[in-house]
C-alpha cells in the first residue's frame, strides 16, 4: 500500500462511515443543505398539480416483424407464406390514460395490425374506478381474458417468443368484449392472489359471431418466483352472418347457438435466470361444434441480455366422433350459380362416404346477404348454390397441431427486443391445423376442381422481430 | 485507528465502483405518517401494488434510472427481481389498465431531493447517502 494510492478511495470511502472530524463544519453544511432542499422542495412541487402530463399517459408498444412458412400453397397462422411477409406480425398499439380523479380514469387503447393493413381497431376503452388499493371496477370494452397472456397478446415486448404458442393464441384479431368488470387483489403473508369476475358480451359487427352472456372468472396467484392461474371463460355463441341464418330458417343447416367454455390452468417460474411456463386449456362448446385441448411449455434461460428458449405446443381435436356433421357453408365460387350436374339438394347426413361435396339450391334474397357479398353477386341472381361437404366442421373449424419452437430473445436496451423464432410443425392430425389454403378455399381447390387436400407434411416457420415499448 | 482505516480501504476499494458498501435505506420526507415499512409493504409500494397508508393518505414510490447500482442492490434484494423482470412486469401492468411504474429519478441526491419535495414519497439511496432531513423507513445492511 502506498501512501500515492491513499486519497482517491479514501475520499470515496467518506460516506460509508462518516468520520467523527469537523463535527462543528457538518452541523452547518446539514443546516445550509437542509434550507437549500426546502428552496427545492418548493420549486418543484409547484408546477406538478393539474398540468395535462399529470392527467394524460401516454403509453405505446409496437412490434415490426418480418415471418416466412414454407408450407406449400397454404398460409400459417396470421398469414405467413413462402415469400417473406413484412407485416403480418407487426403490429402497433397506443394506449392514453387520462386521470378524471385521484381513482377514476379513462383508459383506451388502440391496435393497428400489419394483418388487417394497419386499420384501427379501439381493443381497449373503459372507465376504471378503484374504489381501493386492492379493489376495481371497469366498465367499457375490455379484452377477455381466456389464457395467461390474452390481455397482452399483442405486447410483443412481454414474453419471449415472437407470438405466442400459436396451439392457444391463434391469431384471431381482436378479442374484446364489451361490458363491465371487478378485480380484486388480496395479499396473504407472502402469497398475492388476483382475482376477477367480467360479465359482457361482443357483437358481430364486423365477424359472423357473435357472443353474448360472456361470463369470464379467474384466479391469478403468485409466489416469490412462482405463479399459478386458472381461469374459466363462458359465452354463448351465436353465428349471426344473414345467408347462414337464411339457410337455417329454410332447415338447411342447424342454428348455432351454443354455450362456448375455456378451461385454462397455467404456471409460471421466473427467478430472473431460469424462465418456465406452461399452460393447459380445454375448450369446450355445446352442439355441433368441435371441443379443442391444447397445451405448452416454454423453457428459457437468462444469458445475460440474450434468453435462449424452447417451446413444445400441441392442440387436439376431443369430440369429433359424437356431434352431427351437418352444416353447410356458401362457397364464393357456388355463389356464382350452381355446377352442372349436382343434385339440387342431398340428404344433410349423407350416408355416402364418398358425398364429401353435396350441393343445395337456396333462394337468394339480395336483402339478406350482407352488402359487401351482395356487391359480387350478379344482377338478377335467383339462387344460390351452397355446397356442404359432409366434413364442414372438421375442414373449417377443427384445428389440430403439433410444433417444436426454439427461440432467442436478446435484449438490445432496456425497452427494446430484438427476437427470433423457429417453429417445426410437427403434424396438423388430418387438420389444416393452423393452415388456411392459400385462396381461402378450405374445400374446393380451384385449380383442380377435387376437395381441397390436407397438409401432410411437416413445415418450418421463421419468424424475425423487434419490440419496442414507449 | 489503522484497522478502521485499512478497513475503510477495503471498503472502498471492493465498492468504490458502486458506492454501495452501506446497504440500502429506503427513506421518505418526515411528514410520511408511518415510521417504518417492512419489506413486503416496500415492495408493494415499489410495484404499485399499495398506494394508501393505514391512515387514508397517498404513498408513492421513485425510482433511481436503470444502470445505478444502487437500483440494482435495490431491485436484488427488496424487490427480489432483475431489471428484465422488473420492465416485463410493468409492461404487463401498463398496457393491462393495471399501474405505472414509479417515477425515475437520476441518483441519490435526487431522490432526497423527490421525497421531500413531495409528501407521500418513497425512494432508496446508499445508506451512506442519508441525510438528516430524511428518516429511514427500511433499511438493508
Amino acid at each position: 500500500m502506498t501512501s500515492s494510492r491513499w486519497p482517491i478511495p479514501f475520499l470515496i470511502g467518506m460516506p460509508c462511515a462518516m468520520p467523527a472530524a469537523a463535527e462543528v463544519s457538518a452541523a452547518q453544511v446539514q443546516e445550509l443543505e437542509a434550507r437549500i432542499a426546502q428552496l427545492e422542495a418548493s420549486a418543484a412541487a409547484a408546477p406538478s398539480a393539474g398540468t395535462a402530463a399529470s392527467r394524460l399517459k401516454v403509453d405505446g408498444f409496437m412490434t415490426a416483424g418480418f415471418g416466412y412458412a414454407n408450407a406449400d400453397r397454404y398460409e400459417y397462422d396470421s398469414g405467413l407464406r413462402e415469400t417473406v411477409s413484412h407485416k403480418a406480425d407487426s403490429v402497433i398499439g397506443l394506449q392514453v390514460e387520462g386521470r378524471v380523479n385521484n381513482k377514476t380514469s379513462a383508459v383506451t387503447q388502440l391496435v393497428a395490425r400489419g394483418a388487417d393493413d394497419f386499420l384501427i381497431d379501439t381493443q381497449w376503452a373503459y372507465i376504471s374506478h378503484r374504489a381501493s388499493d386492492s379493489s376495481e371496477f371497469r366498465i367499457g370494452r375490455m379484452l377477455a381474458p381466456h389464457y395467461l397472456m390474452s390481455e397482452y397478446r399483442e405486447v410483443g415486448y412481454a414474453y419471449p417468443w415472437v407470438q405466442p404458442p400459436a396451439e392457444l393464441y391463434i391469431s384471431a384479431g381482436s378479442n374484446s368484449f364489451d361490458g363491465v368488470a371487478y378485480l380484486y387483489s388480496l395479499d396473504v403473508g407472502q402469497w398475492r392472489h388476483d382475482m376477477y369476475v367480467n360479465w359482457g358480451g361482443a357483437d358481430a359487427s364486423e365477424g359472423f359471431v357473435e357472443a353474448s352472456d360472456a361470463v369470464n372468472l379467474g384466479l391469478v396467484s403468485s409466489i416469490g418466483s412462482w405463479q399459478f392461474a386458472a381461469k374459466l371463460s363462458s359465452s354463448d355463441v351465436r353465428v349471426t352472418n344473414p345467408l347462414f341464418d337464411a339457410l337455417a330458417t329454410q332447415g338447411l343447416i342447424p342454428r348455432i347457438d351454443d354455450r362456448l367454455t375455456y378451461t385454462v390452468v397455467g404456471i409460471q417460474y421466473d427467478n430472473g435466470k431460469l424462465l418456465f411456463m406452461g399452460e393447459g386449456s380445454r375448450i369446450e362448446m355445446e352442439g355441433a361444434m368441435p371441443d379443442t385441448d391444447a397445451a405448452y411449455a416454454t423453457v428459457g434461460y437468462r444469458f445475460g441480455k440474450f434468453m435462449p428458449h424452447l417451446t413444445w405446443a400441441s392442440s387436439r381435436i376431443r369430440d369429433s366422433g359424437d356431434r352431427p356433421d351437418q352444416l353447410a357453408f356458401s362457397t364464393q365460387d357456388d355463389l356464382f350459380g350452381n355446377p352442372s350436374g349436382a343434385p339440387d339438394l342431398c340428404p344433410l347426413n349423407d350416408p355416402n362416404p364418398d358425398a364429401s361435396l353435396c350441393l343445395a339450391r337456396v333462394p337468394y334474397d339480395p336483402t339478406r346477404v350482407p352488402p359487401a357479398l351482395a356487391a359480387l353477386i350478379p344482377a338478377g341472381t335467383q339462387t344460390l348454390g351452397v355446397a356442404y361437404p359432409a366434413d364442414f366442421l372438421a375442414r373449417i373449424l377443427e384445428r389440430a397441431q403439433d410444433s417444436v419452437t426454439l427461440g432467442m430473445r436478446y435484449d438490445v436496451m432496456n425497452n427494446m427486443a430484438v427476437k427470433f423464432d423457429w417453429t417445426r410443425v410437427i403434424d396438423t392430425h388430418g387438420t389444416f391445423g393452423l393452415l388456411t389454403p392459400a385462396d381461402g378455399n378450405f374445400f374446393v381447390d380451384p385449380a383442380t376442381g377435387q376437395a381441397q387436400a390436407f397438409p401432410g407434411d411437416e413445415f418450418d416457420v421463421l419468424r424475425v422481430a423487434v419490440d419496442v415499448v414507449f | 485507528m489503522k484497522a478502521i482505516i485499512s478497513s475503510l480501504f477495503v471498503c472502498s476499494l471492493l465498492f468504490a465502483p458502486m458506492l454501495a458498501c452501506a446497504g440500502i435505506a429506503v427513506i421518505a420526507g418526515p411528514s410520511l405518517p408511518v415510521a417504518a415499512l417492512t419489506a413486503d409493504q416496500v415492495g408493494q409500494v415499489f410495484l404499485g401494488r399499495l398506494k394508501t397508508l393505514p391512515d387514508g393518505s397517498a404513498i408513492s414510490a421513485v425510482e433511481q434510472q436503470e444502470g445505478s447500482a444502487t437500483r440494482e442492490e435495490f431491485l436484488d434484494r427488496v424487490l427480489g427481481k432483475n431489471q428484465q423482470q422488473l420492465r416485463s412486469y410493468w409492461t404487463r401492468m401498463v398496457f393491462t389498465g393495471k399501474g405505472q411504474p414509479p417515477r425515475t429519478v437520476g441518483d441519490d441526491a435526487e431522490v432526497i431531493r423527490a421525497v421531500l419535495a413531495t409528501p407521500g414519497t418513497i425512494g432508496y439511496v446508499d445508506s451512506g447517502a442519508v441525510t438528516a432531513r430524511v428518516k429511514v423507513l427500511y433499511r438493508v445492511d
